[in-house]
């Protein structure tokens, strides 16, 4: 009872001094400048994301629709197609190529609170009936310097401005008053030292997270994001708990400091320090390691191992005779007839068949691998709150590499139903109709399972959840012995 | 007093005594205190030993790497002779693989290479992207960055100079010794002089093993990608680069910590400059450059490369380009039909074909490399004021992991690609007969295409690119110098 009214009265004067002073002001005006530029810049890429999605849209039905177009002059006897690979009835052809759609990742409601790995990672997969090498994994066109360099986002200002920010308003917690003298005075009334310190701290862990939280939800309103689905209100929800985590970390770490009973000079120095090696040297450090100690294996020694599978697979049957005698009819016997067509087609789906398995077991092989670095790397993550929640934020943001793995998982998928309906169709010399071209496989991503979300966001919460924990049983027992004198 | 800084003052500064007079004094004085501070030797010990690890650790990644690619080389190239017999053109289509090399210096600053593609498909008609970044098999950490020597003097030992300089005169104000300084007559410059000298030795000594391992490390270095002198021109370039971003910071620092009242306030201010240039400018600005001069996304850059090549004639005899070729070459040689032409005409029309896709290839692939190297001045435009904009880009230039060295290594690439489809369509030419279907060439063709050999650009042609940063790096510590010197002017002894 005496701990609430201790506690309002607290933070009514830490409410007073904050409007007293300077400081709180330059802070929130900062955060304020920082979090809004980020949101309009996230926006923006998620804009230009967009747009990229919907030329690709665009270029693919275009596409279809000349074919379409062609085939329909062809049954009515206008058009003669010249060769088989320009023919809109060859399965083969159209499903390796001309029918070529796109895989669509669409960027979630938060995409724009988080770049994440979404600058490498290129929201759209061009499916063919090709083997999977050909497509899966194809890059976006991005000048390398900006990738090394990284965005000006959301997360960017949270993981690594934030915590500046919060170590100005509370270095000096309890030093300030001790060196003032007001520490001893404020003790002799019946207060315990660690309800001054819930008091000072709630009054700026509260201002400092209402301001960051009612800034996000404002700028991404009115950068037009759909705040009303069941969807993106989860989202928001793991956001704001995420971003209490880390406040609530990094002032937990602040009191670790200033229970030491050391200067605020000095307290400051030593919480610059911890941010610099928790933002910076752990980092980097743990992942120059992991790419020493756990290399992850070449994609150059890949490639060259698919060219020999392909290349067997070439030697084995003569399949590349006939592709090669399609795309240069003059150097063929006699002229192009709908017979040639169907016999080099068919030659050409056994020869990628035949290639096929050798080249996923050759990728599986290496995906193992890849998988396996990236469970140790994701284990190691836990040494460093930053890291934990810069792939927490990611993961919220649907911007993590486990949301394009999941979009590969039934990429595959879709790939072998798409496969299967152009491949039989070679083989059997079926020609492609007008029917046809409206009953082709159509992509549409399905979000991944909460429940594999929730246990990621969840994992990050515990990696924060954890170091507050330890710091807190740190603080409460050196507290019993903080000199309140100076 | 302290018996080692007697030696060391006695020995090392033995020669300073009779000349520089009172900024040696100064100058010793500061240095004897530095090294007497534990702090100092924590923190550049700590500093000391990450460079180390990175050089280290970044040596090994570096050799591994350039050992997978060299392989991957070789192995691509014994394919290549391997093909068996077949016509040239479909050895062309079959083509090779080109992997980018290692720049030796790689393992002081690895630049781009985790965000650059290692790998290039060399086929007939098409100039194909560069695949596999490697931190795409990576995961999130490594947008963190990497512990490299480069991020290790970019960043780390900036704040170690921050830590040494921000109280160099506001803690003699608070001390009261700066009053009594000027008071005998001591002048502000020869304090300034004098202290820039003490933290200059500081940071000189510290980075000096460093420097010489890494000079020692180059000496082994093969000379596959460059020559011994190459590398070294571009290791003392990147010295000089270095030593100029670290005096003017000295200099801004010892500045900010005469101008400022407290020592409290020198640091803040100072720490915020240190986090802008480290953090907020380089993102703030790759942002603009990417606003005012936007990357075209692939399906763009796909799409006006298919639009421009709806011009050419490709394997299209339905097209009017390729009536027109046919009646050019009839004219040249005379001919009234393909029967009687002496040459093989498949042969002239695939390398006519060639020559004009790679004009299209030029012109788009040119733009886009504009487009890059426009971003890169947009961000260069912040070094005036925050240095590691155009510090970073000249380091990764000197180093040779920049996007101007990827783009040499592409161009390289395509030349070795239209070696290849020259020579392909030359045999055909000479030795296709019109109409026959079953030419083949054999091994003795495909050996006539050499390995590629690639070695990164000679020293002065990364410098003469990098000009204008380091230019601007100049400017601002020149800047830098003058603020100091003008905030000494007003020096306040209370």
């Amino acid at each position: 009872m005496h701990t609430q009214l201790y506690l309002k009265e607290i933070v009514n004067f830490e409410y007073r001094l904050f409007r007293a002073d300077r400081l709180g002001l330059i802070i929130a005006l900062i955060l304020f400048a920082a979090a809004s530029y980020a949101i309009i810049n996230g926006q923006s890429w998620v804009n230009k994301q967009q747009q990229a999605i919907q030329a690709a849209h665009t270029e693919e039905q275009a596409r279809l629709q000349k074919l379409k177009d062609n085939l329909g002059k062809i049954n009515a006897g206008s058009l003669k197609s010249a060769r088989a690979s320009e023919n809109p009835a060859n399965a083969y052809w159209v499903g390796n190529r001309h029918a070529a759609t796109y895989a669509i990742l669409p960027p979630t409601a938060f995409a724009a609170t988080a770049v994440g790995q979404s600058d490498l990672n290129p929201p759209y997969i061009k499916v063919s009936a090709d083997n999977k090498e050909s497509f899966a994994l194809n890059e976006e066109i991005e000048n390398p310097s900006n990738l090394l360099i990284g965005h000006f986002d959301l997360a960017f200002v949270v993981v690594f401005l934030l915590p500046l920010l919060l170590i100005a308003l509370s270095y000096n917690l309890l030093s300030a008053e001790r060196e003032q003298g007001t520490l001893a005075i404020t003790l002799t009334n019946p207060v315990p030292l660690w309800v001054l310190i819930a008091g000072k701290l709630s009054f700026r862990a509260g201002l400092v997270f209402l301001l960051m939280v009612s800034i996000t939800v404002a700028g991404l309103i009115v950068t037009g994001t759909d705040l009303s689905t069941m969807d993106s209100l989860i989202q928001l929800g793991w956001w704001i708990a995420l971003l209490f985590a880390y406040i609530l970390f990094w002032f937990a770490l602040a009191i670790a400091v200033n229970v030491l009973a050391k200067s605020s000079a000095q307290n400051a120095l030593i919480l610059t320090g911890l941010w610099i090696v928790i933002l910076l040297v752990l980092p980097t450090l743990i992942n120059i390691v992991v790419n020493v100690a756990y290399p992850v294996s070449s994609r150059v020694a890949m490639v060259g191992l698919i060219r020999a599978a392909q290349t067997d697979a070439t030697k084995e049957s003569d399949a590349i005779v006939a592709r090669f005698e399609q795309e240069h009819p003059e150097m063929t016997a006699g002229p192009v007839s709908n017979d040639d067509d169907t016999a080099a087609s068919k030659k050409r789906v056994l020869v990628q068949q035949a290639a096929a398995d050798r080249i996923t077991q050759i990728m599986a092989g290496y995906d193992h691998q890849l998988a396996r670095q990236q469970r140790i790397v994701d284990s190691l993550r836990f040494l460093s709150p930053a890291i934990v929640m810069q792939e927490a934020l990611n993961a919220v943001a649907g911007t993590d590499n486990s949301r394009y793995q999941h979009l590969s998982r039934q990429v595959d998928v879709f790939h072998r139903n798409w496969q299967g309906f152009f491949l039989p169709k070679a083989l059997e010399n079926t020609p492609l109709t007008l029917a046809d071209y409206e009953h082709f496989p159509h992509f549409s991503y399905v979000e991944q399972a909460i429940s594999e979300t929730t246990l990621r966001l969840f994992g990050g919460l515990l990696g924060l959840a954890v170091p507050i924990g330890l710091l807190y049983l740190f603080s409460v027992r050196r507290i019993l012995n903080y000199p309140v004198t100076a | 007093m302290n018996t080692t800084a007697n030696v060391i003052s006695n020995e090392l500064f033995a020669k300073w005594k009779p000349a520089a007079g009172a900024i040696g004094t100064i100058a010793r004085k500061e240095l004897l205190e530095l090294l007497r501070d534990a702090r100092f030797w924590w923190t550049s010990g700590i500093i000391l030993v990450l460079m180390l690890i990175a050089l280290i650790l970044g040596w090994q990644q570096m050799q591994r790497v350039d050992t997978e690619r060299a392989t991957a080389r070789a192995v691509t190239y014994q394919q290549w002779l391997d093909q068996g017999d077949k016509n040239p053109h479909r050895a062309a289509h079959f083509g090779q693989y080109a992997f980018k090399p290692v720049s030796p210096l790689a393992f002081i600053d690895p630049g781009i290479d985790q965000f650059v593609g290692s790998t290039v498909w060399v086929e007939a008609h098409k100039q194909n992207e560069f695949n596999f970044r490697p931190a795409r098999d990576a995961t999130s950490l490594q947008r963190f960055g990497e512990l490299t020597m480069a991020f290790g003097l970019q960043n780390l030992v900036p704040l170690v100079i921050v830590l040494l300089a921000f109280s160099a005169f506001t803690g003699e104000r608070e001390r009261g010794t700066l009053r009594q300084l000027l008071s005998i007559g001591v002048k502000p410059s020869q304090l300034l002089i004098g202290k820039g000298l003490a933290i200059m030795a500081v940071i000189g000594a510290l980075l000096l093993p460093v420097a010489l391992l890494g000079f020692i490390a180059l000496g082994f270095a093969g000379d596959q990608h460059a020559s011994l002198a190459n590398l070294v021109v571009r290791g003392a370039w990147m010295v000089l680069g270095y030593a100029l971003y670290l005096t003017g910071f000295i200099a801004l620092a010892l500045g900010a910590s005469a101008a400022l009242s407290s020592s409290r306030q020198a640091l803040i201010v100072l720490l915020t400059f240190w986090v802008v240039n480290g953090f907020v400018a380089p993102r703030a600005m790759t942002d603009l450059a990417r606003m005012v001069s936007p990357t075209p996304t692939k399906v763009e850059f796909q799409n006006s490369i298919n639009e421009a090549r709806k011009a050419t004639f490709g394997h299209d005899e339905n097209h009017p380009a390729f009536a027109a070729f046919r009646d050019e070459v009839f004219k040249k040689y005379n001919v009234t039909r393909i029967e009687d032409l002496s040459v093989s005409f498949r042969g002239l029309s695939l390398r006519k074909d060639d020559e004009n896709g790679y004009r299209i290839y030029d012109e788009h692939y040119g733009a886009l490399w504009n487009t890059y190297a426009r971003q890169e001045h947009i961000r260069a435009i912040a070094g005036f004021a925050f240095p590691l904009a155009v510090l970073r880009p000249f380091s990764m230039g000197m180093a040779g992991t920049d996007t101007f060295h990827q783009n040499q290594f592409a161009t390289a690439a395509e030349l070795y690609r239209r070696q290849i489809q020259t020579t392909m369509s030359e045999d055909l030419i000479q030795h296709h007969k019109n109409g026959d279907d079953l030419y083949v060439s054999n091994r003795d063709l495909w050996e006539k295409i050499p390995a590629l050999e690639h070695k990164i650009p000679e020293a002065n042609i990364a410098i003469a690119q990098q000009g204008l940063n380091l230019r601007i790096l100049w400017v601002w510590m020149l800047a830098a110098i003058a603020f100091a010197v003008m905030a000494t002017w007003r020096l306040r002894p209370l």
